[in-house]
């Protein structure tokens, strides 16, 4: 009986972890192991403002993204509120339900003269298909953040590519992202931790204190 | 029959305790199976550790791609130009008279960057994260997968990433109260005419000065004829 159920674990842990990813295809296999965080990992996470919200839980990524990379993986996450946070300073969204990581990706965002505005925003339309009128160019899978037109949506995720200020994703990624989220989730975008660096550096030299 | 009796409640006994520990075996091996999930993420979380990736600040930074280069800030979306028709000539004659006119500002491509070589190696693991070619490109706008032309400096405030948009619902606070703003028609840049070659039709004053220098010339002319010859003196 011990023998049975050490093969049944083994068979499992085989399945869930080793899902053979084909050569040529273009679909993006979903993370399968996550990283359970211990409460001072938690707590730390909290205290330090790195996210305004519980987390328990983060998907297990053994590299480092690339444009164009995403990964969702929902499976065994129980119900919840879904969030979002966004870093333009790493170029990453990570999508949340409750305290856990269902999908990572990697963005592009607003340009110069065009940020994507930083802070706690919430979500307040979603259009599967919607397109801008002002730049004449398909934005699918929006969900919209302000009133002046930034929001989240499918995009060419390239390289050097930057929007007018809103967030673009990976097209898929879009998908899932506006399947789980509602009107009213919150959506948290840090900023740039460069900006700082440099308006405290100039503070410094303007008002040096040692 | 004592003999039996102890002899089966022997057996009994230990059926019994060969049955717990049959159970036993049964419960913990269903709950391995069970957790299998809490198994990988125990060997995830040690693989994380291991990497020194012990706050989540850190584990979130070693998946990103990196910072955005100041530089490559320039592939943007193409903003829509409205169709610009501009007179080279102060008068027009003919209905080609729009032959030649650029109809869209000219303005150089932009050169795309190049690819950028990945940051990081490739870390042999499990394989959580597949490659992926971009999605097609019809999201963006014509002109192909990037963009040919660069736009002049849009307007300020010309909006975020899009334009006319669906009004909040009543009761939400918006966090910037601004009013969707209306695309501004943009000021009409200076375009290269290129006149068309065999096609010029002269004015009237032209051919007036033409025919006023014909008969100038033909002037001289003209009194030589009138005035009798003089004989030529031997």
């Amino acid at each position: 009986m011990v023998a049975l159920g050490l093969w049944l674990s083994a068979i499992t842990g085989r399945s869930s972890s080793a899902r053979p990813v084909p050569a040529i295809s273009l679909e993006k296999a979903s993370s399968s192991s996550r990283v359970m965080l211990t409460h001072p990992q938690a707590s730390q996470a909290l205290a330090s403002g790195t996210v305004d919200r519980p987390v328990e839980s983060l998907l297990a990524i053994s590299r480092p993204l690339q444009f164009g990379d995403y990964s969702w993986d929902e499976k065994g996450v129980p119900p919840g509120p879904t969030w979002v946070r966004v870093d333009l300073g790493s170029q990453l969204i990570s999508v949340f339900r409750g305290g856990h990581e269902i999908g990572t990706a990697v963005i592009v965002y607003g340009g110069e003269n065009k940020e994507t505005p930083t802070g706690k925003l919430h979500i307040i339309a979603k259009d599967r298909d919607h397109r801008s009128s002002l730049y004449d160019a398909a934005m699918p899978y929006t969900l919209q953040l302000t009133t002046d037109g930034v929001s989240i949506h499918g995009s060419s995720v390239r390289w050097g590519a930057a929007t007018h200020g809103c967030i673009g994703v990976p097209l898929e990624f879009a998908h899932k992202l506006f399947d789980s989220a509602k009107v009213g989730d919150e959506v948290l975008i840090v900023g740039l931790p460069v900006l700082k660096t440099r308006a405290a550096n100039s503070n410094q030299r303007i008002n040096p204190t040692s | 029959m004592s003999e039996g009796r102890a002899l089966r409640s022997m057996i009994a006994r230990r059926s019994g305790t060969g049955a717990a520990i049959v159970g036993l075996a049964a419960a913990l091996s269903l709950a391995v199976y069970a957790r299998a999930d809490l198994v990988n993420a125990a060997q995830a979380g040690v693989a994380q550790s291991a990497r020194g990736l012990n706050t989540v600040a850190a584990m979130l930074s070693y998946r990103s791609p990196g910072e955005r280069p100041a530089g490559a800030l320039a592939m943007l979306k193409a903003k829509r130009w409205p169709a610009v028709h501009e007179r080279a000539l102060p008068k027009v004659r003919g209905p080609n008279h729009l032959a030649g006119i650029v109809g869209a500002p000219v303005i150089p491509p932009v050169i795309s960057p190049p690819v950028a070589p990945p940051l990081y190696d490739v870390v042999t693991g499990p394989p959580v994260v597949a490659l992926a070619a971009p999605p097609p490109v019809d999201i963006l706008p014509p002109g192909g997968g990037s963009p040919g032309v660069f736009l002049a400096p849009p307007p300020p405030g010309g909006g975020g990433g899009g334009g006319v948009f669906i009004p909040p619902p009543q009761g939400t606070t918006p966090e910037n109260p601004v009013t969707p703003v209306t695309p501004v028609t943009p000021v009409t840049p200076v375009t290269q005419v290129i006149p068309p070659a065999n096609s010029a039709v002269p004015e009237p004053g032209t051919w007036a000065m033409m025919l006023m220098g014909l008969f100038l010339i033909g002037q001289p002319v003209r009194r030589g004829r009138r005035a009798p010859r003089q004989p030529r003196l031997a």
